[in-house]
């Protein structure tokens, strides 16, 4: 019945323009109306443009629009992408002709093509991507502005590599454009459902489980690279967690956990809980359609809060995992934050939740947010 | 670049109308990302409040409605509100529904077992976001009948216009409530903010309205025509325009305003020497006020003598500017801060 009721994940726009907005060096240039720039503008916080177009433009041609800013914008970046919005994408600018530029990356990505990943997918696959058999070391994949998590992953899994002795190479999607023309060949994955189709990923880094994988992994490819030091700080972290989780056990029964979030960050919140807090997944809800290992769990795309209270109200929690669109339904149910938005509290830290210490991150959140509920009672 | 290219969409201008009205759902029929910018917005706002995020619903157009067009969707969509007996639905229009042709209004018109009120939208096609606002207020006060005043004394004030995505706009209304009751009247309606439908009936009957800002202008007309209600153009910025505005007031409602103005001026005094530190300072304003706003930001320059230099402290300009001597001391804070740090 709820179908349509508040719809919980940015467009396909917004994943394009997420994408692109990355690349220090790349002017990215929505081409469409403020209402649509505004957005982006928003939640990414970074140096965008905008054709910024009214009713006239469509009625008369935005080709003016668009050749004074691609003119304006163009001594102040090496590179410019133009993406267009769901008006734009109908009315058919085509840019290349309009600019008489072939240099400039054009996405069609408009809203009504899909979602998120949809517009951040097609604008990785316009980007100048070179890989670089020469260039050591791994690229670390699935990081972005619009991810409240993309810094703190990117700088955990720098941490990490460095521990192994391992260079990152690039960084996609945060880095220097100059950078995508010597990529190395092998990812590392911080965020999956971002983390597009480039290099041999090694694996993610998203809990416990998988690192293990990728660490293994990361020893086969880099024979000289000093996985042991990985292995130890994976061990001696999954032991922190197992003696809180086992500590909180002793006191409490385990939470029965909801968990909401891009079908990456929820099958890593759902696994962790179920495995180390013992929890009982009611639901595991993906923001995108789901992908992955995940699939043969009971894992759903929701995509309008509607539905989402529904599923609450059927089956209440102890805990919510999502966003605070979830948590504003059930303000009194312990809640932890792992998808956007995250509204209600100052966040200035670049927190993780992949590598190590977004695992433990992770469990501690999870656990204060249980145990202080219990202290209110 | 003109403030219509930059001031974003009349979805959202609209949903900051139609969603301050409770027990409504509003429907926007368009892709359900447009929905979804706009709802983030407005859950961040709720959220900063402590209030709940109102209901938006999406009629998710899709690529296949792009080609064979949307209108079923929207019906499905109106179906889906219906079951949730809501006192109204609020239908608006994206670009894209406008784009392809869809009539929404005719949809709007069908038999339906509650009101569903179409309000021109189209996105930017329509417009910017004060375009949606102003549409929405007009839309909205077609609810309220000429005929429901009939035989009655018009008593107490509206409000019309408030700017619900405003930071301040509880802080602005206590300033209004407060300096109305100066001259002992008071707020009967705010149209529209967090009301029922059925409160909207109290628009015609109304003393006095009073515009959030300048450019409701031709609200306030429209609705001085419809009922006869009289209209101030702004809520007061600046300390002289609160004065004024006291005089305003009492010239529609005939009360004597000589105690009001003395008592407001003495807060003011006390208000100017509180700040008489910053006096003199060089200081590089820094934003676009808007031109009633550019009044009683000058206004402020000159008591406190204050020099405009380039090389100078930088100062925010207040956008929009907040109400009444409240806000004036509101922007003092903040510029002294500033010029602490």
């Amino acid at each position: 019945m709820h179908e349509g009721e508040n719809p919980l994940w940015p467009c396909a726009m917004a994943g394009a323009v997420a994408c692109l907005s990355g690349f220090r060096g790349l002017g990215v240039i929505i081409h469409g109306s403020s209402g649509c720039y505004f957005y982006p503008a928003t939640i990414l916080r970074t140096d965008l443009s905008s054709t910024f177009l009214v009713e006239e433009d469509v009625v008369f041609g935005a080709e003016e629009r668009i050749r004074e800013k691609v003119d304006s914008l163009s001594p102040r970046f090496d590179r410019l992408a133009v993406v267009t919005t769901c008006a734009t994408a109908l009315t058919g600018d085509d840019i290349l002709r309009i600019t008489g530029r072939d240099d400039i990356l054009v996405v069609d990505s408009p809203g009504f093509m899909g979602e998120f990943e949809q517009g951040f997918s097609a604008a990785m696959e316009v980007l100048p991507l070179r890989k670089d058999e020469r260039v050591a070391g791994v690229a670390i994949s699935g990081v972005s502005a619009a991810d409240p998590f993309g810094r703190g992953n990117e700088i955990e899994i720098r941490r990490l590599c460095t521990l192994a002795g391992i260079p990152v190479g690039a960084v996609l999607c945060r880095d220097d454009l100059s950078s995508l023309s010597r990529i190395p060949a092998a990812t590392i994955v911080a965020n999956p459902d971002i983390a597009g189709s480039y290099g041999e990923k090694t694996g993610s880094m998203l809990g416990f489980p998988a690192m293990r994988s990728t660490i293994s992994g990361l020893g086969l490819r880099f024979p000289d690279a000093d996985t042991g030091a990985l292995e130890e700080e994976l061990r001696e972290a999954e032991e922190r967690v197992v003696r809180a989780c086992d500590k909180y056990l002793r006191r409490y029964d385990p939470p029965s956990a909801a968990v909401f979030a891009q079908c990456g960050y929820a099958g890593f919140a759902a696994e962790m809980l179920a495995i180390y807090l013992d929890a009982g997944i009611t639901r595991v809800c993906s923001r995108n359609p789901p992908n992955g290992p995940l699939q043969d769990r009971r894992l759903v795309q929701v995509q309008d809060l509607g539905i989402v209270e529904e599923i609450l109200l059927a089956d209440p929690p102890d805990l919510i995992v999502g966003s605070s669109f979830e948590q504003g339904l059930m303000p009194d149910t312990p809640f932890v934050g792992i998808t956007p938005p995250v509204r209600g509290r100052v966040r200035l830290r670049s927190n993780p939740v992949a590598g190590t210490e977004g695992a433990l991150f992770f469990i501690e959140e999870a656990i204060n947010a249980c145990i202080d509920k219990k202290k209110r009672k | 670049m003109s403030s219509s290219r930059s001031e974003g969409c009349t979805l959202t201008g609209a949903l900051s109308i139609t969603t301050a009205v409770r027990d409504t759902i509003t429907i926007i029929h368009g892709p359900r990302g447009c929905a979804h910018h706009n709802f983030s917005l407005f859950h961040t706002v709720a959220m900063d409040r402590g209030r709940t995020a109102p209901r938006i619903f999406s009629t998710m157009i899709t690529e296949k409605d792009v080609v064979f067009g949307g209108e079923e969707a929207l019906e499905q969509a109106i179906r889906r509100a219906v079951r949730l007996k809501p006192e109204v639905i609020f239908v608006l229009t994206s670009c894209v529904a406008d784009t392809i042709g869809d009539d929404a209004a005719i949809v709007c018109r069908e038999a339906w077992p509650v009101p569903v009120m179409y309000i021109p939208t189209s996105g930017f096609l329509g417009g910017g976001f004060h375009n949606g606002e102003r549409n929405a207020l007009l839309s909205l006060a077609t609810i309220a009948q000429p005929e429901e005043r009939a035989g009655r004394e018009p008593a107490g004030v509206t409000l019309v216009g408030e700017k619900n995505l405003e930071y301040e706009v509880d802080q602005n209304y206590s300033e209004i409530v407060r300096l109305l009751s100066l001259l002992g009247e008071d707020v009967r309606l705010r149209f529209v903010r967090d009301i029922g439908a059925r409160d909207i009936g109290l628009l015609g009957s109304g003393s006095l309205n009073v515009l959030r800002e300048t450019g409701l202008s031709p609200v306030g007309e429209a609705l001085e025509e419809r009922y006869g209600t009289p209209f101030i153009p702004s809520f007061p910025l600046g300390l002289d325009g609160t004065l004024a505005f006291l005089e305003e007031v009492a010239g529609v409602s005939g009360n004597p305003v000589e105690t009001a103005l003395e008592r407001e001026k003495s807060r003011q005094r006390v208000l100017v020497d509180e700040f008489k530190d910053i006096r003199g300072k060089p200081v590089r304003l820094e934003g676009m006020p808007e031109p009633g706003e550019r009044d009683a930001v000058n206004e402020l320059v000159d008591r406190f003598d204050l020099t405009l230099d380039e090389r100078g402290i930088r100062l925010p300009l207040p956008s929009p500017f907040p109400a009444g001597t409240s806000g004036v001391r509101h922007v003092l804070h903040r510029w002294r801060a500033r010029i602490r740090a």
